[in-house]
């Protein structure tokens, strides 16, 4: 017999039992649609704390320091050399040192970050007040939002700090700055004013802290850096990359350390997930093998006449995993269309709960496209492994023995 | 004298008629073997008991031949039926269709021919229940690979022989038992076989439909030409065959291959202290 003519036989056994058909259909889309559901938050989730914490451009940039050792020094000419390096895209040195801020009679010790021009562009920092990113210029100070609170400035009158004049006493590390009286620890003051005011997106436990531009400081003269920031053209580099400065003897480390560790506890966390989401479905699979041993038991004097007028075992045996398969790959398409509609839904709903408590609404529902793939492929085995059963029965079937059932 | 004479003659003409109807008889039984069976033996396993269905039977079939094997309840009719459908293997003995031995071919090589070339008629009609009246008629064609459509069309021709072609949308289980047994018989015909066998087909149903069902078997057995193998236990059947074997017990008593035997025959079963 032609394969078609058996698939249509298996269909429309189906539809002959609609009943019985859908509801078995549909437990096997339920127990899928939560597999998938439970999946999607898990990946939704991961995607989300990778956002927060590690952020996209994150992912191709390397931090080089020298803190550790006082003979390798990581200045220009080893920036150059970084540079030169394959893959390497940008470099964004930065000198972290400490200072007194004058501001209207107040002084404040601060954390000074004297930094490339570059560096507001790939940091977290986003504008609060004043100028941006890209108007801003040197001689002039930045500041974060912990200064104007510290000297009692209200959120909302922020912009009235944009202007005011300030003096900085920046006093830099000796490993940064060698002094050529011999004095251990130098000093610079500078008279500037204030731009801009910026707030960290990722650091709320900021202390307070002034940005100046390297600009601003002509007389350092070839500076040691605290650290560098090596942006990568591509991701896929970083590795190799960071080997090839680690061989040059710097410290590096990279946001990718912590997505490692981010991924590491997440695969566990969606282990977890698909266990509990497999349990659903291993009810309906159960259900399902039921369905079709009644099928079988329901239809014996028909398998009976069936055979008896000549259709081989063989076509007896497909006819029954082409009717598992049906409802094993209905209900696994029918379960991936569910999980969609519940989970936009849930998706909705949350952020609408946000938005009502003045939250920001996050997303954190992520189907990735193979998934669906995975799920078609569980489909079919699971109709494989439920149908084998009665299609081996069916197979061995005496055609007399059939006829005779009652 | 003359009177005598006549009367001898006519007598004489009855002898020789009987005798020339008796060479007709033989002549055709040196027409076309359509099946052998040698020797066949059956049990079946009871408990710790084998009971003997069938012993030693041996007999042959012939083309256009409307055999009737004819026995009570229980001789073993039906066994005998499904051995030579290839249903059910014998202890020993051999069933030749035409020229091929039924058991020497595996269970698909059995299942191809009587997809192929065997028509079968059970008492109780079985449907594929997900199939119309004539996805059903039709079904045995879609088997052997025929198209779609002209499985249809055979199947449609057929319904409309047995004056069914209303009902070829409908389940089969909503005809009367005698229309389902007419739509069997069209199932079993569509495929053109080479031998149709039947199982008490009339079984079930009341005498009008009985006697709407025999009279199609013997236009399809005369005009048709087609071999019909037929088991039943009712005696109003005996004299549409041409043939009987008479099965008791498991045993041939008998097989009657002339009008006369069998109507002596039956006289034997009605009147038996005659």
């Amino acid at each position: 017999m032609k394969f078609f003519e058996l698939v249509r036989i298996a269909i429309l056994n189906l539809l002959n039992r609609k009943s019985r058909s859908f509801f078995t259909i549909f437990a096997i889309a339920i127990g899928m649609a939560f597999v998938i559901i439970l999946l999607s938050i898990g990946y939704g989730l991961e995607r989300l704390v990778q956002e927060q914490t590690v952020g996209l451009d994150a992912l191709r940039s390397i931090d080089v320091d020298s803190e550790q050792s006082a003979v390798l020094l990581l200045n220009s000419d080893s920036v150059n050399k970084i540079k030169q390096l394959e893959g390497v895209e940008t470099i964004i040195p930065q000198i972290n040192c400490v200072g007194k801020l004058k501001l209207g009679g107040s002084v404040l010790d601060i954390t000074v970050l004297v930094m490339d021009n570059n560096y507001l562009k790939y940091s977290y920092k986003s504008l609060v007040a004043g100028k941006s990113f890209a108007e801003l210029s040197s001689p002039n100070l930045i500041v974060n939002e912990i200064i104007p609170n510290i000297l009692g400035t209200k959120n909302e009158d922020v912009n009235n700090f944009i202007g005011q004049k300030a003096e900085l006493e920046i006093i830099f590390p000796t490993n940064i700055i060698k002094s050529e009286d011999g004095l251990a620890i130098q000093t610079r003051k500078k008279d500037l004013t204030i731009e801009s005011v910026v707030t960290d997106r990722k650091n709320q436990k900021e202390s307070p802290t002034a940005y100046l531009f390297f600009d601003s400081l002509p007389e350092l003269n070839n500076p040691s850096y605290s650290k560098v920031k090596v942006l990568l053209s591509d991701q896929e580099r970083l590795t190799e990359v960071r080997a090839k400065i680690e061989a040059m003897g710097y410290t590096t480390s990279s946001a990718f350390d912590t997505l490692e560790q981010i991924q590491t506890v997440f695969t566990t966390f969606r282990i977890i997930l698909m266990v509990i989401g497999f349990v659903g479905v291993t009810i309906a699979i159960l259900g399902m093998f039921n369905t079709l041993t009644i099928s079988l038991l329901d239809r014996m004097r028909e398998i009976g006449i069936m055979k008896a007028l000549g259709t081989r075992n063989s076509s007896v045996f497909i006819l029954f995993f082409i009717e598992s398969i049906t409802i094993s790959l209905l209900g696994s398409i029918l379960g991936i269309i569910l999980s969609f509609v519940l989970g936009f839904i849930l998706e909705k709903s949350f952020q609408i709960i946000a938005l009502g408590r003045g939250v920001s609404p996050v997303s954190f529902y992520y189907t990735p496209p193979y998934i669906v793939f995975y799920i078609i492929l569980i489909g079919l085995f699971i109709g494989l492994i439920t149908g084998f059963y009665p299609a081996i029965r069916a197979h061995k079937l005496k055609p007399l023995d059939a006829l005779r059932y009652e | 004298m003359m009177k005598t004479t006549k009367s001898l003659t006519s007598n004489l003409d009855l002898k020789k008629k009987r005798e020339l109807h008796s060479i007709k008889v033989k002549k055709k039984h040196h027409s076309t073997v359509v099946i052998k069976v040698n020797h066949l033996e059956k049990s079946f396993q009871v408990s710790n008991n084998k009971i003997p269905i069938l012993k030693d039977i041996s007999f042959k079939v012939y083309s256009k031949d409307f055999l009737i094997i004819f026995g009570p309840s229980g001789c073993g009719k039906s066994t005998l039926l499904n051995v030579i459908l290839g249903l059910e293997e014998p202890d020993s003995g051999e069933v030749i269709l035409r020229d091929t031995k039924t058991y020497s071919l595996n269970e698909s090589e059995r299942a191809d021919i009587r997809a192929k070339r065997l028509g079968v008629v059970y008492q109780q009609p079985t449907w594929i229940r997900s199939l119309s009246v004539l996805d059903n008629v039709a079904y045995p064609l879609i088997l052997t690979g025929e198209s779609r459509r002209n499985a249809i069309n055979q199947a449609l021709r057929r319904l409309e022989e047995m004056g069914l072609s209303k009902f070829r949308n409908y389940a089969p289980t909503e005809l009367s038992g005698g229309q389902q047994q007419k739509v069997s018989l069209a199932r079993a015909l569509v495929k053109n076989p080479w031998t149709l066998f039947l199982d008490e087909p009339t079984g079930n149903l009341d005498s009008k439909s009985e006697e709407e069902i025999i009279k199609m078997l013997t236009e399809i057995n005369r005009k048709g030409k087609r071999t019909i193998v037929m088991v039943t236990h009712n005696y109003s059947f005996l004299l549409r065959a041409n043939r009987v074997l008479h099965l008791l017990d498991g045993e041939v008593k008998g097989i009657h291959e002339s009008i006369h035997e069998i109507q002596q025959f039956l006289r034997n079963q009605l009147m038996p202290e005659v």
